[in-house]
């Protein structure tokens, strides 16, 4: 709003401005023109008809104003209404939307001067128009004071209308004759008999009525007195207004009266309480000792009791124990006879074997020297039957030894044959021949397999080695790892070598099959595996079949030469 | 004398005549490939030549020997062996 204020404002002052601009044109170059000029010259500044010619800047801008307007109808009290409606308003409009809105109240209290509190006497006189009675406690001297009466009997609240500083005349004021009389209101009672004497009370002053003290019997006759004193010196205060020494002694006396009685009675209560005291204590003493008694009494009644149950008890076990000895006494003396009786038995029957064992030592000494001959005899016969058993074993020992020597000459009949025989049949007679011979077993368990169907003979072998011999030949002078023509030429070149007969002496391969072919000649076949054995590469190769048949037939002829050397100690043996 | 017959498996006296004959007849076999190649390649390459012929001989031949040394060596170089 205020925006709008100032937007409209700057619109009403357009033509202000317009003035304005020139004034300050006016001014810049009154300023151009004291630099110029001395300062004596200097004219006002609204004089100056015409700007001179300088380097100001606004210079062509001034030269385009007009020289002021004539003054033909500047409406300016029309303005000046029109402005001061418009910003009353405004100013209306803001106040009453400062009570719409909150924000804008906010804005209006603080930004435009005495809104604030333009605003507030409006809230104010609204909240009078509202709530009249309310929150008016403004002066503090007219707060409703309460006032408490000492006796404490009453209550009376004074001055609770509020008094309102600007409201008018005070409530109380309205009514001053309605206000409550004050009044003293004495301890006993509310005073009945004050309106005895209502009449000459008014007649004689204004005086204030005093209430006469009455009590209708309920009062100790002591007091009754000063009740008649009070109430005559009232009477006389009632009167004239002011009591003699007559009034005053009396009450004074009848108190002196009241007090000595009071006294009296106080002692006479104080030795009946001392009394009352004595007499207790006397009484709890006297309980506290027949207590005491009693307790003593009860304690020895007890203290009997128990020494009755104690004896009891003792004699009790005493009997017990008694009773338990004498049979325990009772069985052993039982048990000692029994054993008394048990030893006289046994000594009896040991006698008894005594006796028996000298009678059986009689009859054998006697019996063992008829019978002496006869153990003799017994001997001769065991020794006879020893002789035949060792007889008998020597005949089945030289039986068993000749037939050995039967298969054994079987054995070496089969090997002497110029063909092959099979030798597991001779084999088998031979070991059962030797019964459980271990080295006849051992040697026949040494037998290679191979050899039960029976081996070459030395003729046999000579023949295959005639066989072999030249294949051996063809490659006596095969080299090491040779190929097709280390071949071709051995087989070639060998044809072309002497060949050896007899025993010649050498390593070479052509020696070597002469003596074996001698050694096969003559029979020894081990000599002629010996020499074969000796060759080496494809020479041995070739022969390998020869050779395992040469070396069966040695191995056989050895251990038939082992069996047959035992025979010989089995011959010996018998 | 004959009972020598009944060992089954080949005589150890017979293993090298076994194996000249497998390196002959192999010789012969890449001897006589050799030749037809040879031929082959002379009717086909060479109008008829003669050295193409004895080219292939001689490669054959070659072929036949060095096989007949591995076979010799232990081996069985170039040679399939089909049981029957």
């Amino acid at each position: 709003m205020l925006r709008i204020t100032a937007a409209r404002a700057a619109s009403a002052s357009g033509q202000i401005r317009i003035a304005q601009t020139a004034r300050l044109l006016s001014t810049s170059t009154a300023r151009l023109n004291i630099q110029n000029q001395p300062p004596s010259s200097v004219p006002p500044a609204g004089e100056i008809p015409v700007p001179p010619p300088a380097p100001v800047v606004e210079a062509p801008k001034a030269t385009p104003i007009p020289p002021p307007p004539p003054p033909p109808k500047t409406h300016r009290l029309r303005t000046f209404l029109f402005l001061s409606f418009l910003a009353a308003s405004l100013y209306g409009t803001g106040v009453w939307y400062s009570t719409v809105n909150d924000n804008f109240h906010d804005f209006f209290t603080e930004y435009v001067p005495l809104g604030e509190e333009i605003v507030m006497m409006l809230e104010e006189r609204e909240f009078q128009r509202r709530f009249p009675n309310a929150g008016r406690k403004a002066a503090s001297g007219d707060s409703p004071r309460v006032t408490i009466h000492r006796g404490g009997a009453t209550w009376k609240v004074l001055g609770d209308e509020y008094k309102g500083p600007n409201s008018g005349p005070h409530i109380s004021a309205k009514t001053p004759a309605a206000a409550p009389p004050k009044k003293e209101t004495s301890a006993p009672a509310p005073a009945a008999a004050t309106e005895s004497k209502p009449a000459a009370a008014a007649k004689e002053t204004a005086l204030p009525q005093l209430p006469k003290l009455i009590f209708d019997g309920t009062i100790d006759p002591a007091l009754e007195d000063v009740v008649k004193s009070i109430n005559g010196l009232f009477t006389v205060l009632s009167k004239t207004g002011k009591a003699g020494p007559e009034e005053l002694g009396g009450i004074a006396a009848s108190l002196g009266q009241v007090s000595d009685r009071f006294v009296k009675v106080k002692a006479k209560y104080e030795a009946d309480l001392k009394g009352a005291a004595e007499l207790q204590s006397q009484l709890i003493a006297a309980q506290a000792a027949a207590d005491a008694e009693e307790a003593k009494k009860q304690l020895a009644a007890l203290d009997e009791q128990w020494k009755q149950g104690y004896f009891a008890e003792r004699k009790r076990l005493i009997d017990t124990y008694k009773q338990r000895l004498t049979t325990e006494l009772k069985k052993f003396a039982a048990l000692f006879d029994t054993r008394v009786k048990n030893e006289v038995i046994s000594a009896a029957t040991l006698k008894e074997k005594e006796f028996a064992a000298q009678v059986s030592d009689k009859v054998e000494t006697e019996r063992s020297g008829k019978l002496a001959r006869l153990g003799e005899v017994k001997k001769a016969f065991e020794e006879v039957v020893e002789l035949s058993k060792e007889v008998d074993k020597l005949l089945d020992a030289s039986e068993k030894a000749a037939d050995l020597q039967l298969a054994l000459g079987a054995l070496s009949n089969a090997l002497a044959t110029p063909y092959q025989v099979p030798l597991a049949p001779l084999l088998a007679r031979i070991k059962i021949a030797a019964g459980d011979d271990p080295l006849v077993a051992s040697v026949i368990e040494a037998f290679p397999r191979s050899a039960y169907e029976g081996v070459l003979s030395p003729q046999q072998l000579a023949a295959r080695f005639r066989l072999i011999a030249p294949e051996i030949r063809k490659v006596s002078l095969v080299p090491e790892d040779a190929g097709v023509a280390g071949f071709a030429g051995s087989w070639l070149l060998s044809s072309l070598l002497w060949k050896k007969e007899g025993k010649p002496v050498g390593g070479d391969v052509e020696s070597i099959l002469a003596r074996a072919e001698t050694a096969l000649m003559e029979g020894q076949v081990e000599q002629a595996v010996r020499e074969v054995n000796s060759l080496d590469g494809w020479r041995k190769k070739l022969a390998e079949d020869w050779l395992a048949e040469g070396r069966k037939r040695s191995e056989v002829e050895f251990l038939a030469q082992v069996l047959s050397e035992e025979g010989k100690i089995w011959q010996y043996r018998v | 004398m004959s009972s020598v017959a009944t060992i089954k498996k080949t005589p150890s006296e017979q293993l090298l005549n076994d194996k000249w004959d497998v390196v002959i007849s192999n010789a012969v076999v890449k001897t006589a490939l050799g030749f037809g190649f040879g031929v082959g390649f002379s009717v086909l390459f060479f109008k008829r030549r003669a050295f193409p012929v004895w080219l292939g001989i001689g490669f054959g031949a070659g072929r036949g020997w060095s096989e007949g040394d591995a076979i010799f060596r232990g081996g069985d170089a170039g040679v399939r062996i089909v049981k029957s």
